[in-house]
């Protein structure tokens, strides 16, 4: 059985190196999109239309091996076009196409040698750009060093407010975040994060955000929980109905230990 | 997630222990049928039907599943500690309070799919 698979599994890797191969011959060499713009939102349009294919194939895939069979052939690589991506980025690097890119890059692929070459693009050619504060907000959950780098540099460099506010958003939340990471609480990340959400509510509140509320919203939301649902606080009671409608309250369950699970299926 | 939890449950039946879900299910019947399907026997706030219901946005939850350990006076004593490390803040936090846990490994079921 065991050996069936493997000679099957090579099997579907070398039919889909020679479907690429196959593609590749047929593609005519004078297809070149015209513009980097073009090139961008060429290379976009390939990916997503890979993503949306191997969507569908794995809908389709009625068992294990239908479903392992479509990862194998459908499955978009993302280093590969993290690779082109970049490249794209660094043949462009002053031009906007160089920033949207690059923040591609950033945002697939983050973590990866890649990535870590599209933040020092941004950081050398973008800091100063309105759009960037998008990336900004992308950066929230990176652990990356350089990511802290580029949202101080933004937060310190860029005029745009909404870009600011971003910045200084994406670079609480990072810190907060980090300061959450290993063993116990880093109290100056924590405390720095404080003073960057306060910041946040005060100067750009009314900063729209692509999470579906403005930053002041978030930045309470973010306060709220540094200030009161930390270790060694007293949690806040909790009163609402269960699945019955009946009424009930945290605070019902004092005397116990209780593990609080939010959840749900969606 | 369900079957660890499970066996928590089990383990510590007559406990002064309690699970508790706060559940962002789109609706109640979709959390009615996640209950009876999973045979979760623990007790959820039905938190509004959405994932920005009024109880998740008080916690600023916004990764699921997000996980709280409270000791026996409602101090928040863990966070995000999940599987074994769940099971050992539970079991210090109860021995703290001079309950006697028995010294078995949780019998964990094995994982089912989609679980």
């Amino acid at each position: 059985m065991r050996y069936m698979g493997i000679g099957l599994l090579t099997l579907l890797l070398v039919s889909a190196a020679w479907a690429l191969d196959d593609k590749k011959d047929k593609d005519p060499p004078d297809k070149k999109p015209a513009t980097p713009a073009d090139e961008y939102k060429a290379l976009e349009k390939e990916f997503s239309d890979k993503q949306q294919d191997y969507f569908k194939a794995m809908a389709a895939a009625k068992t294990d091996e239908e479903r392992q069979k479509a990862f194998k052939e459908k499955y978009p690589q993302v280093p590969d076009y993290a690779a082109r991506f970049l490249k794209l980025a660094e043949n462009n690097a002053t031009d906007p196409v160089g920033l949207d890119a690059a923040s591609w890059v950033v945002q697939a692929a983050g973590q990866t040698p890649a990535g870590a070459k599209a933040m020092d693009l941004v950081l050398a050619h973008h800091v100063d750009k309105p759009k960037v504060g998008e990336l900004c907000l992308g950066l929230i959950y990176s652990s990356s060093p350089q990511a802290v780098k580029l949202l101080r540099s933004v937060l310190e460099k860029n005029k745009n407010h909404d870009a600011q506010g971003m910045a200084a958003f994406g670079l609480a939340s990072y810190l907060k975040n980090n300061a959450e990471r290993s063993t116990g609480t880093d109290d100056a990340k924590a405390k720095e994060a404080e003073r960057l959400f306060e910041r946040v509510e005060k100067d750009f509140g009314d900063v729209k955000s692509r999470f579906g509320k403005n930053l002041s919203a978030l930045a309470k939301g973010e306060l709220f929980e540094i200030r009161n649902l930390v270790i060694g606080k007293e949690a806040p009671d909790i009163q609402g109905q269960d699945v019955e409608g009946k009424s009930f309250k945290l605070s019902d369950y004092r005397g116990k230990v209780v593990v609080l699970d939010f959840w749900g299926n969606w | 997630m369900y079957p660890h939890e499970r066996s928590l449950v089990k383990r510590l039946e007559g406990k002064p222990f309690a699970l508790l879900g706060i559940n962002s299910d789109p609706s109640r019947d979709a959390l009615k049928k996640v209950l009876e399907q999973e045979n979760i026997t623990w007790r959820s706030w039905f938190d509004g039907g959405g994932t920005s219901g009024p109880i998740a946005t008080t916690w600023n939850v916004h990764g699921w599943p997000t996980i709280y350990v409270l000791d026996e006076k409602g101090v928040i004593r863990y966070k995000n500690v999940r599987g074994d490390p769940m099971d050992k803040a539970v079991n210090m936090l109860l021995t703290k309070m001079g309950v006697k846990i028995e010294n078995k490994k949780s019998e964990e079921e094995p994982a089912k799919k989609g679980a």
